[in-house]
């Protein structure tokens, strides 16, 4: 296993017949995800790491234990096979995209480890499941799941129309449609930014913006074009400034109707 | 077109209200009624326009006909308009729409908000449901984060401080210590002001208005009409309209708003002035950010220039040209969403018949609106006049 580099905020080694991605985050010194961080979010961190190694992203069909839809569409090009032997593999925190077996022990970093305030994780947890369940339904401002599902090309994988623009539009100043257009790189570089505090945050981040000390939000000029906003990743150095660059990542954004919803944050 | 004229004008305090919407409705109509100086019969309104976000959902559905009935105009043709904060500024527009075309010769409109009787909670789900719900809100972002992008932009882009937003606070709590509608009647120093808590950086508590409770209702009639019912009608002299992209990540900009400089180019053209003409600006100031912005957009100040104005206290009440925000604008006087447009409309047709009090501006005969929906989606400018065209 080659020394892990920072990919994604997580960190991303090379293990025999492909790669590894762990969560840099602990509690009390046991391996944690992000607070806004699953399988899910690894799992489209490292199939974006093994895209961007110039491997095939043809791999067999993915495993249980992780929101396919999710990460079927963030990351697009991917081509699930049966007889694929590249396999998927969720691990203790942490993922791997091998040919072969998974790797086995997996060696912990702690240089450079994000420790996470234990209290502060337990609320998370707790804050997060109080959100998925189905009494908490949001009042007022409201994204339907049917809404929810149709952005979500546009949201986790940048699908833009012709242009480019995005996000998406119904129709162009003479009527028409768009057309169809690429999917935009992940990166862009702040244009403004301001820091929420917890009182002032939307409802659906009501129970987990006062234990985050607040929401950062950026918006970005996109490498391909278009401008967006979009929120920082949870748990990462927040501090940013007009002019930095960052690379957009797929997070949690919140939970409604008692489902998980994700979308692209910034990272630095 | 046939000449308009707001012959009446009457509100609420702003504030915390003890009563329930249609009770402040019914309060505002009777001081508009009031304020009119010929014997007006509210069952001879031709149309009624009310401007309202119908924040809370209390009576979300046929708002305007349950307040119609509620004030002694059960029967006439009512809607309620809706464009976030410039929902009274629209039903302004489409009243002024109604007489300049000959289809009616007395209209009303209103504009009310109650904010102040929801749990917190419940307050929560409401505040920002103007903005972008699927990209901006998703994104963590109510109007105080939308604001706060913009003056961060504006900041890096023409030099402006927080320093120039606090002097907007303080002038707006300072004009508003006279007028006895206002929410927060009470003067700010600059060191306290300067010091208040962090909202959404780099605003703070100084740079936001209030939520506030709070009705306002105008009279408009026919320039015929008009003469029948006072001396002293104000004149409409010119409307402007314009919306822009809901999301700010949409906008060329974030230190302009688009919509604001159309809807200001064509009141101005319509009444034959411009900014260096206008004696009052009722601007549209949820956070301080956004007078600043306002006084470049409309011509107030040079683009880039609007940190300046601030800072030398332009604005001021008989201290610069154009007095801006003498009645404590939304941060002091308050912003009971629906009702802001109309309010500012009150506070226009007192100073241009010089019976503002304490907060008289000097030989008014010009005036302005500027009333904003979001942060900048919608925007509503009326001229206003002491002489017929």
């Amino acid at each position: 296993m080659t020394a892990p580099r920072t990919f994604n905020g997580g960190w991303l080694s090379e293990v025999e017949g492909g790669l590894l991605l762990q969560s840099c985050f602990r509690v009390n010194g046991a391996p944690a995800f992000a607070p806004d961080a699953d399988h899910t979010t690894l799992s489209v961190d490292v199939l974006e790491a093994w895209s961007a190694s110039g491997r095939p992203l043809e791999l067999a069909p993915l495993p249980e234990g992780l929101d396919h839809d999710v990460v079927r569409t963030s990351v697009p090009n991917l081509l699930e096979v049966e007889s694929s032997t590249v396999r998927l593999h969720l691990l203790d925190h942490a993922v791997a995209v091998v040919d072969g077996k998974a790797p086995e022990p997996i060696g912990w970093s702690t240089e450079g480890a994000i420790d996470l305030d234990p209290d502060q994780h337990e609320g998370l947890e707790h804050a997060w499941s109080l959100e998925r369940s189905l009494t908490n339904v949001s009042q007022g401002a409201y994204v339907s799941d049917r809404t929810h599902r149709l952005g979500m090309d546009a949201r986790l994988a940048l699908a833009a129309q012709a242009g480019p623009t995005w996000p998406p539009r119904g129709a162009d100043e003479e009527g028409h449609d768009l057309g169809a257009g690429t999917h935009l790189r992940p990166s862009g570089t702040v244009y403004s930014w301001t820091r929420l505090i917890a009182a002032g945050a939307p409802s659906e981040f009501a129970l987990r913006a006062p234990l985050l000390g607040g929401l950062t939000s950026m918006v970005i000029d996109l490498d391909d074009g278009p401008r967006g906003v979009f929120l920082h990743a949870d748990g990462h150095d927040a501090n940013v400034d007009i002019g930095h660059r960052v690379r957009l990542v797929v997070r949690r954004l919140y939970a409604q109707d008692g489902v998980l919803r994700y979308g692209r944050k910034a990272l630095k | 077109m046939v000449d308009v004229a707001v012959v009446g004008a009457g509100q609420t305090a702003f504030g915390q209200h003890p009563g329930a919407m249609k009770d402040m409705w019914s309060e505002a109509v009777r001081a508009c009624v009031e304020s009119v100086d010929g014997d007006l019969s509210l069952n001879e309104v031709d149309e009624l326009f009310l401007g309202s976000t119908a924040f809370g959902g209390g009576q979300l559905g046929n708002t305007a006909a349950y307040l119609a009935e509620h004030a002694g105009m059960a029967g006439v043709p009512a809607r309620r308009v809706e464009n976030a904060c410039a929902s009274s500024g629209f039903a302004l527009r489409d009243g002024w729409a109604a007489i300049a075309s000959g289809r009616a010769d007395l209209v009303v409109v209103g504009g009310l908000e109650t904010m102040n009787d929801l749990t917190p909670e419940r307050k929560r789900y409401w505040l920002g449901v103007s903005g972008d719900t699927e990209w901006e809100r998703l994104a963590g972002l109510t109007f105080p984060g939308t604001y706060a992008l913009m003056a961060r932009r504006h900041a890096h882009e023409h030099g402006s401080t927080h320093d120039d937003l606090v002097h907007i606070s303080v002038k707006n709590h300072a004009h508003a210590v006279d007028n006895e509608h206002a929410h927060l009647r009470k003067a700010v120093p600059f060191e306290k002001a300067a010091a208040g808590a962090m909202i959404a950086d780099p605003l703070t508590l100084y740079d936001c208005c209030p939520t506030s409770d709070g009705a306002a209702c105008l009279v408009l009639a026919s320039a015929d009409l008009a003469r029948s019912l006072t001396d002293t009608p104000v004149w409409m002299r010119g409307s402007g309209a314009a919306s822009d992209h809901l999301a700010l990540h949409d906008r060329p900009s974030l230190t302009t708003l688009p919509a604001t400089r159309k809807a200001a180019a064509q009141a101005y053209a319509a009444a034959g002035i411009g900014p260096k003409d206008l004696d009052v600006a009722e601007v549209h100031d949820c956070f301080t950010i956004a007078e600043l912005l306002a006084t470049e957009d409309l011509g107030l100040a040079e683009v880039g220039e609007g940190g300046t104005f601030a800072r030398e206290g332009r604005g001021r009440r008989n201290e610069g040209r154009t007095t801006v925000n003498g009645s404590g604008g939304l941060k002091a006087k308050g912003h009971p969403l629906g009702a802001t447009g109309a309010g500012q409309v009150v506070e226009v047709f007192k100073q241009l018949r010089g019976q503002a009090s304490a907060r008289q501006v000097r030989d008014a005969g010009w005036a302005l609106t500027h009333n904003v929906g979001g942060s900048g989606a919608t925007c509503a400018v009326h001229i206003f006049g002491r002489d017929r065209a």
